[in-house]
């Protein structure tokens, strides 16, 4: 934007836009703080924001070394295991999407297949049923045919969840990129699959990096897919509810398991958002 | 074919046998971990085997867990546990069993899911096992176990409906609760209020500690939208009114909840809410009832009695200032009544290794297991009588810290039986009481909406 | 202010868009015949992936049609019994009033508020640029796994809410405690969670827009907010249809958020058709019946989409 702001415009920009960040954090500051508390400064009226902070939660939740030895129960509560499984799954998921995805968002945007609004429709209708519909029968037949607590089953299932989008959403940034671009190629002479990979998927990147972040992150919430059809590859998000033991302080030792949790997605957040602001500009093309 | 090996063996080997027994009794006499002092089971004949044990991430589980080396150093046999929260528990747990997957070997179960689980044979009938020298152990005992408990995991299945007293065994006790009221001491003494009976005079309570501290709410009681919350503090009262959930009519089951008797306790009991209860009642499960007497932000609750034991644990925020005490009786009735929930050890019938889920059953439930748990404070309350007589238990749990936790624990127990009517169906009949009970605090018209309760209840039998 | 002066200087895809309107007459070259063919092959995997559960879903409509309970080992078809007896039921449609109201809320609010955000941070104010990371972050908390974190931030009681809502002097909101605030206090979490979601789709689509068409706007005298209501907002409303849709595809089925907080409570004021079915297929064990509730949310969700799908072709050809 180059409209010139005048300093009052810019400065009351800038205080809204803290306010929202503010908003928009604010809960998971909370969780940080509650991480570092122990259990009763948790619910305390009126709540605490200066306290001393203590990592016992965090050692509670890492301590692999000797089961018994913490206070929170003789079990020992893998937290890396599962958070290995949420990474794997949903990277995987991510994956296997784009993949199989992109291309038939393509093929839609561009191209003129029989039924082709059918079949957005078809591939976006997945979405619709609840997923405890299906649960069931599908927990019997992953067992029967041995997919139950595997990687592979969990990524296939999670496609349900990410693969409608990638396709929808490929297919609407494609549809914005002008299709002269690639008629002048092809009048080059260029194969269609070069046309795609050189220059269809450049003007991609920044609209897919986003798309990916999307899904992954919609992958990374799925709790009853996880529940149901594994065991000990079990999701994060089943793997946090775990923490409400009852013999023990179960609010911050569970606000430092979300707090773990959260690392990575924010990583991965932190590093794409970077992709996303280089050239969106498909305009510029032309 | 182990089983003859196993006779053959026994033959073969008596003498050295009974020297053993000999020597094993001395060193049980300095007290081992072994929970076979007269062995006459062969503890070895599933050797090999490996067995998954699913259950709810709870200390019981945990005073189990502690001891699994053991079981592997006695029989061979190789235990997985697979632990869940609450409600993905009992949600994983009927997908397994009405799938009739095998994976899981020994579950973890109360009495309630148990009567919807076993019309369908997704449990396995366990007296053949109990009956079999060859498969238990003579010093198992299966009567030390409270009859209230034996009683409430026995039933028969007639015509897809459950059949109480006598029939088979479904689960083996491993840990119960039974319902008390327990309180801060250090609240109630400081703002002199009386350790109320019944629940006009916990109302009255309630005002005094609120005009004297707004910031305490006095009483913690569960009010979330499932039976969960009516089995701890709701029925224990009102089965001292004189209501039953279901009562037998001409022969038939009926439903209860819409006698005069439950009107009476309704709003005696909504008021007591609206007056002592937090304003998250609707919400609040157990989580929000410990963490407010662990902390002191809650002054009383009435919800099962070992919450108060493990918040009186040395060490713990609120060690030794929590005190037990009956639950709330009606104003017009002698005596009160205690509600009591069993987590028991069941066997998959669809499971594959049934011989060794029973080992690991009887294990788990045998007197020096129950002991080693209790007396680790996590397995409170042990569900053997031998253990409440046992020096090393009672020892611990007489401690200063534990105030009454003992003799209330026995005056209570004494009442103390399951109040509910076993039948097939009991969740949702039971749900919708505490959806009932959510619009009743809010205001709806108590009588109104017992008849819709009803009637909805009634229509769904 | 000259609306087909304006209409002159969308000069985005001129070209894309006579090309797009002829997007339903099949492409016709030289090598058509194979291009069909790739094209097929690049569609065909995504759809053999999915294929598997619409088996499972067929199954479990006819699930719907029996009278299966869990644990009784005698099923029976029974036909339509279990619609018939919900439709009579007053507690259906308060779940279904409920589920529309929920969906409906939430996807507008937060169709609003990611727009203003998106706009809010592509401008390229300091803290803007700085802070873009942010608009994402309230997606990284699952939201079963931080239920319960919202219920004690929302204790009437002891809540961090209602104590920064003190120090502006509203006193003790009852939050999810009360049927006649608790949906409020619902979509108020929906909206925080998936906003983002919104926004980052809008603010993708807002860079797309070339700053050209701004400066030629504006040169013509088109104020900021006019330039915001006849260019940008066309071009961005393909992006927040979509948006709009998959969001409304997902509350119409929320279940975490909702089953976490309140399981459907206090009273019945938030039992949505998920939470309803859960429990009376899940904690009842009526199966049946819980699976006629999942196929009735099912075709709340099909009719949803498909006219929200449809707005979005019909945005779409107008916007080209």
């Amino acid at each position: 934007m180059r409209l010139r702001r005048s300093t009052s415009t810019s400065l009351m920009l800038n205080v809204l836009v803290a306010a929202c960040a503010l908003i928009l954090t604010f809960p998971l500051v909370w969780i940080v703080m509650m991480s570092l508390k122990q259990q009763s400064e948790v619910m305390t009226w009126p709540p605490t924001f200066i306290f001393t902070p203590t990592l016992e939660n965090f050692r509670v939740l890492f301590d692999v070394a000797q089961a018994g030895a913490t206070s929170y129960g003789t079990i020992k509560v893998d937290f890396l295991t599962p958070i290995a499984n949420s990474v794997v799954i949903a990277f995987g998921a991510v994956t296997i999407s784009v993949l199989v995805g992109v291309p038939a968002g393509y093929v839609l945007a561009r191209r003129d297949v029989p039924f082709k609004e059918d079949i957005a429709f078809f591939i976006l209708g997945f979405r619709f049923a609840p997923a405890l519909l299906v649960v069931i029968p599908l927990f019997s037949v992953f067992q029967r045919i041995g997919l139950y607590d595997t990687y592979f089953g969990m990524i296939w299932v999670y496609q349900v969840v990410t693969l409608p989008m990638i396709v929808w959403l490929s297919r609407s940034y494609i549809e914005d990129i002008p299709k002269d671009i690639e008629e002048a190629a092809a009048m080059d002479g260029a194969k269609p699959f070069r046309i795609v990979l050189h220059i269809v998927l450049p003007l991609l990147k920044p609209g897919l990096i986003g798309a990916s972040l999307l899904i992954f992150l919609l992958a990374w919430h799925n709790f009853a897919l996880g529940l149901i059809l594994s065991s000990t590859r079990a999701p994060v998000t089943v793997a946090l509810l775990k923490l409400l033991n009852p013999g023990v302080q179960f609010y911050p030792v569970m606000a430092a398991g979300l707090v773990v949790t959260m690392v990575i997605p924010v990583v991965l957040i932190v590093l794409g958002q970077r992709h996303l602001e280089r050239g969106l500009t498909f305009g510029a093309v032309k | 074919m182990p089983r003859k090996l196993a006779a053959l063996r026994d033959h073969s080997t008596n003498f050295a046998r009974n020297a053993l027994i000999c020597s094993t009794l001395l060193v049980g006499a300095v007290g081992t971990l072994s929970p076979t002092k007269a062995d006459d089971l062969n503890w070895r004949q599933f050797e090999g085997t490996s067995i998954v044990w699913a259950y709810d991430i709870h200390p019981y589980a945990d005073a189990v867990a502690a001891q699994l080396p053991e079981f592997e150093k006695l029989t061979g046999i190789k235990v997985t546990p697979e632990l869940y929260p609450d409600d993905a528990y009992w949600n994983k747990l009927t997908i397994q069993l009405s799938t009739k997957s095998p994976s899981w070997d020994v579950v973890g179960t109360g009495i309630q899911p148990a009567w919807d689980l076993a019309p369908g044979q997704l449990l396995e009938p366990l007296d053949r096992y109990l009956n079999d020298p060859k498969l238990t152990a003579s010093s198992y005992d299966y009567k030390d176990f409270f009859p209230a408990l034996r009683n409430a995991l026995t039933w028969k299945v007639k015509e897809g409906q459950i059949e109480p007293g006598g029939g088979q065994v479904w689960g083996i006790p491993h840990g119960f609760e039974n319902i008390q009221l327990f309180y801060r001491k250090d609240i109630l003494d400081k703002y002199g209020i009386k350790v109320p009976t019944t629940p006009p005079e916990m109302s009255a309570a309630c005002e005094k500690l609120k005009a004297s501290n707004p910031a305490i709410t006095p009483l913690g009681v569960r009010g979330v939208r499932f039976w969960s919350s009516i089995h701890t503090a709701a029925i224990s009262i009102a089965k001292s009114y004189g209501v039953h959930d279901f009562i037998l009519k001409d022969g038939k089951l009926e439903t209860g909840l819409d006698s005069p008797e439950s009107i009476v306790f309704h709003k005696d009991y909504v008021d007591m809410i609206k007056k002592c209860a937090a304003p998250s009642f609707a919400n609040d499960n157990w989580y929000q009832v410990v963490d407010g007497i662990s902390s002191g932000r809650t002054a009383m609750a009435i919800d099962s009695n070992m919450f108060g034991f493990w918040n009186n644990v040395a060490g713990k925020p609120a060690s030794g200032k929590i005190a037990f005490a009956p639950p709330l009786h009606a104003p017009n009735s002698k005596n009160f009544e205690s509600n009591i929930w069993i987590w028991s050890l069941a066997m998959n019938a669809a499971s594959q290794k049934k011989g060794a889920a029973w080992l690991f059953i009887q294990w788990a439930t045998s007197k020096q297991v129950e002991l080693n748990g209790a007396v680790a404070g996590k397995l409170v309350n042990s569900p053997r009588a031998s253990t409440w007589s046992d020096k090393a238990w009672l020892e611990y749990a007489a401690k200063p810290e534990f105030n009454n936790f003992v003799d209330t624990f026995k005056s209570v127990q004494d009442r103390a039986a399951l109040a509910f009517t076993p039948r097939v169906g009991f969740a949702e009949a039971m749900n919708a009481w505490a959806v009932a009970m959510q619009k009743m605090v809010n205001g709806a018209d108590v009588k109104t909406t017992l008849t819709d309760l009803a009637s909805g209840i009634r229509s769904s039998m | 202010m000259d609306p087909r002066g304006i209409n002159g200087t969308v000069t985005l895809q001129p070209t894309a868009g006579q090309l797009a309107s002829s997007k339903d007459e099949p492409v016709k070259s030289a090598g058509e015949w194979r291009l069909d063919w790739w094209s097929i092959a690049a569609v065909v995997p995504a759809i053999v992936v999915l294929l598997g559960f619409l088996f499972l879903f067929f199954y479990g409509i006819f699930q719907s049609l029996t009278d299966l309970r869990f644990g009784r080992p005698l099923v029976h078809l029974v036909g339509f019994n279990n619609y018939a007896a919900l439709i009579k039921t007053e507690d259906f449609w308060s779940s279904v009033r409920a589920t529309l109201g929920y969906a409906g809320l939430a996807v507008l609010v937060e169709a609003i508020f990611g727009l203003a955000l998106a706009k809010l941070f592509a401008t390229e104010v300091f803290l803007a640029r700085l802070m873009r990371p942010v608009i994402l972050l309230p997606l990284v908390l699952p939201p079963m796994s931080v239920a319960l974190m919202w219920t004690t931030m929302m204790d009437p009681q002891n809540g961090i809410l209602n104590y920064l809502l003190s120090l502006v002097g509203i006193s003790r909101f009852a939050w999810i405690s009360d049927p006649t605030t608790a949906m409020f206090s619902l979509v108020l979490i929906d909206v925080w969670t998936y906003t983002p979601f919104f926004a980052l789709i809008i603010f993708a689509g807002l860079q797309g827009i070339n700053d050209e068409v701004r400066e030629a706007a504006r040169v013509n005298g088109a104020k900021g907010w006019a330039t915001f209501r006849y260019i940008e907002l066309p071009l961005v409303a393909p992006y927040i249809l979509i948006a709009a849709v998959f969001r409304l595809i997902e509350s119409l089925n929320q279940f975490d958020i909702i089953f976490g907080t309140t399981q459907g409570g206090p009273g019945d004021s938030t039992a949505v058709l998920s939470v309803r079915a859960y429990i009376v297929a899940f904690q009842n064990l009526a199966f049946g019946r819980g699976a006629a509730l999942m196929v009735i949310n099912w075709l709340i969700v099909l009719v949803g989409a498909f006219a929200m799908v449809k707005l979005w072709r019909f945005v779409r050809q107008r916007v080209s």
